[in-house]
């Protein structure tokens, strides 16, 4: 019985191991830019809250959302730059393309 | 094929798989390969499920009393509680090595399930930096530590028993927690290291950190606190605090990861102290392997030792491994996790945060010097040295008020900058309760000056909260809500922050307890016979009976105490036992108490001299059912924090 588990278990994880290379699949890529918002959400709303019991003021509600959206901006501006070198020559083509 | 051959196996493909998920996430990142990528994380994967019936395996030899394995044999008896079967597991070395490889392949498969998806970049190195922590583990066991030893002849046909101070309720809930603590920190840790070796340590995937950091700091904290109340019932363990080694190396990460828990909320908002968290998180993981190395086979001498071993120098080897890891990736991607963004103001939220970090972080080195200093005087000087509680408790203390203090001042700042008025609004009502309060206990007890700070410091930082959550109320009733609607419409828009004030509010209530057991507790010895009366407080005592009981492995010596109120009525039952473990050689003295919100009535039967005469103490501890309630709202204000909001729907 021991031996028919073990002998399972095994088989079991070699076929989820080699699995990926049989079903060819992408590795997943999400939308940042829609994670930014929710965050951005996230944040405004605790902002809020902040500014309706008076432990901050209009004018640093103001500031502070204007430096999230800053923060924000320069997470998806620094994905750009860090882009797949393959995605950037397929870029390249398709611009000498046009 | 054995159930032990079996256990065994089943290490051996986990490390073989660790190993594949390493290699395969290495080879996956220089190729840019998704389908190795994918592999490797799928043997991540698989890692839980081979720990996981490999743990199971080793249970199943505990519960149907396998002495032919040497672990079990070790650490159970045919006449031990079988309750204790099922968790004996975790009361040795092996056992708890294990048990730990269970808890982060649990995480891998957790952390990889539940990880947002815009950290996708990060994940293969994530992969392959849990994987190589579980591989430690799992190394560790099959080469040096193997939990399925078997006795190749003479079978014994009953164990030696598991440690008699194990054998108590909290076996069930503190070990596993403290050990499940200390391993997850590896979850912030790996998931930071793995964002700065892609570039991508900014706002993705920030919120998660706080999430796991959030679970593995409460989950270490309740831990803490479940041996503080299973030391307080226990005599063995030397008290509820006694700053022993071992309780002093699952307090210094949590000290660590409570600096880290608030300095992560500075960089969410406002994308500063990046450096900082860095180095935090860094500092809690190489301290957690500091905790793995000093309670198995450390230096240091504990009671709580029961996973001692002879692999301190494995463990002392990773931990200056870890050390090294860390100072290379901190150096190499130093200008990749740099932030210009400075504080602006001195009293700001942000500076209050950073005065708190430095307050928890002082109270953690304090803690650690503590710790090394006796090794170090007897390495160099060839001295023996110990350090004990007057030493923490004179130069933590302090420490611990000015963290109470900055706790109450600091949710009054506003973030960037605090204006008079607004400091004035905030403070003033706070400032005048911690005034009164400090007054009051001053001057109407003789009791030392710190007691009374340390009660006003409560007030200031209860009083805030309660103000806070009266200004956020009233700002939503003047909308027309009603006033209980609004305090939770309140807690609901801001969970993180006032979640947060709940766990506040359970520290207060512990800092509650030990004010009144270092301050307010009255005690005494004495001899006493079956029949006789002692009077403490507002209590008398009378020895009902003393019986013996005889087991296969222990002698049990139960004293029963009536206890009477002023006007000679009962008002409780209480038994206190005393359990000596020949094959051990050991006494485990179980207190009785009578415990009430104002006070505990707690007595030892610490020496039984004949059938009729024993010595005991008898103490009053006031407050202390305060900082087991602490417990509970620990955990209430660590869910509130943590529960997810749906912004789809909203």
């Amino acid at each position: 019985m021991n031996l028919f588990i073990l002998i399972l278990i095994t088989i079991a994880c070699v076929v989820f191991l080699i699995f990926p290379f049989y079903r060819k699949k992408e590795y997943r890529k999400d939308n940042n830019q829609a994670y930014a918002e929710i965050r951005k959400k996230k944040v405004l709303l605790e902002l809020t809250s902040e500014l309706e019991n008076g432990t901050i003021s209009k004018d640093q509600f103001n500031e502070l959302k204007e430096e999230l959206f800053k923060i924000e901006s320069i997470k998806i501006s620094s994905n750009n730059e860090e882009t797949d070198p393959i995605e950037e020559i397929i870029k390249l083509k398709k611009n000498q393309d046009v | 094929m054995s159930i032990s051959n079996l256990g065994l196996s089943l290490l051996v493909i986990t490390m073989n798989l660790c190993i594949y998920s390493i290699i395969g996430s290495i080879i996956g990142i220089r190729l840019g390969n998704s389908q190795i990528k994918i592999s490797a994380k799928n043997a991540a994967y698989c890692t839980f499920f081979t720990t996981l019936i490999s743990s199971m395996c080793l249970v199943y030899a505990f519960v149907t009393n396998d002495f032919s394995i040497k672990y079990v044999f070790m650490h159970s008896n045919l006449s031990m509680d079988p309750a204790y079967t099922w968790v004996a597991m975790y009361a040795g070395n092996e056992g708890s090595l294990l048990y730990i490889a269970l808890v982060i392949s649990l995480s891998i498969l957790l952390v990889l399930l539940f990880k947002p998806k815009d950290m996708y970049e990060s994940e293969p190195h994530l992969i392959a930096i849990m994987s190589g922590f579980l591989l430690f583990f799992i190394g560790v066991m099959v080469f040096f530590a193997n939990p399925f030893d078997t006795f190749q002849t003479n079978i014994p046909t009953d164990g030696r028993g598991m440690n008699p101070l194990l054998a108590h309720p909290g076996m069930f809930s503190h070990p596993p927690l403290l050990m499940a603590g200390l391993a997850t920190i590896s979850i912030p840790f790996s998931l930071i290291t793995s964002m700065i070796l892609t570039g991508t340590f900014r706002n993705n995937g920030l919120d998660f950190v706080r999430t796991t950091s959030l679970i593995v700091w409460s989950i270490l904290g309740v831990g803490l606190l479940l041996g503080s109340w299973w030391a307080y019932t226990i005599l063995g363990w030397g008290g509820y605090w006694v700053w022993d080694p071992i309780e002093n190396v699952g307090l210094m990460p949590w000290l660590v990861m409570t600096a880290f828990i608030h300095s992560i909320i500075v960089q969410r908002r406002r994308g500063m102290f990046r450096v900082w968290n860095v180095l935090l998180i860094f500092l809690a993981f190489v301290l957690a392997q500091f905790g793995m190395f000093i309670n198995r086979g450390g230096p240091v001498v504990s009671v709580h030792s029961f996973a001692a071993s002879t692999l301190g120098y494995i463990f002392l080897g990773f931990m200056v491994f870890s050390a090294l890891f860390c100072s290379l990736i901190f150096i190499a991607n130093y200008n990749k996790i740099y932030s210009d963004n400075k504080i602006e103001s001195v009293i700001s939220r942000e500076a209050a945060f950073l005065i708190n970090n430095f307050f928890l972080l002082a109270i953690t080195f304090v803690t650690l010097w503590g710790l090394i200093f006796p090794l170090i005087n007897e390495v160099f000087y060839n001295e023996t040295v110990t350090v004990g509680a007057p030493y923490y408790n004179a130069v933590n203390g302090p420490v611990i008020l000015l963290l109470l203090f900055i706790m109450g001042i600091g949710p009054n700042l506003s973030w960037k900058g605090t204006s008079n008025s607004n400091l004035k609004t905030n403070l003033l009502y706070p400032s005048l309760i911690a005034i009164i309060t400090f007054t009051f206990f001053f001057l109407s007890s003789n009791k030392p000056f710190m007691s009374s700070l340390a009660l006003s410091s409560i007030a200031l930082v209860l009083s805030t909260i309660i103000f806070e959550w009266f200004r956020g109320s009233r700002s939503l009733i003047k909308n027309g809500t009603h006033w209980l609607y609004a305090f939770f419409k309140l807690i609901s828009n801001n969970r993180k922050k006032y979640g947060g004030y709940i766990v506040h509010i359970s520290i207060l209530l512990v800092a509650l307890g030990v004010v009144g057991i270092n301050f307010y507790q009255v005690k005494i010895d004495k001899v006493v016979s079956v029949g006789e009366r002692i009077e403490i407080g507002n209590y008398k005592i009378e020895i009902a009976e003393i019986s013996e009981n005889n087991f296969n492995d222990r002698r049990e010596k139960v004293a029963t105490f009536l206890i009477l109120d002023s006007n000679e009525n009962i008002i409780n039952t209480l038994e206190g036992n005393n359990t000596f473990y020949p094959t051990f050689n050991m006494a485990s003295i179980r207190a009785g108490i009578l415990s009430s919100p104002i006070e505990d009535l707690y007595i030892i039967p610490s020496d039984f001299i004949d059938n009729d005469t024993m010595k005991l103490i008898i103490s009053i501890n006031p407050l202390v059912w305060w900082m087991w309630l602490g417990g509970p709202i620990f955990i209430l204000g660590t869910l509130i924090s943590l529960w997810p909001r749906n912004f789809n729907k909203s």
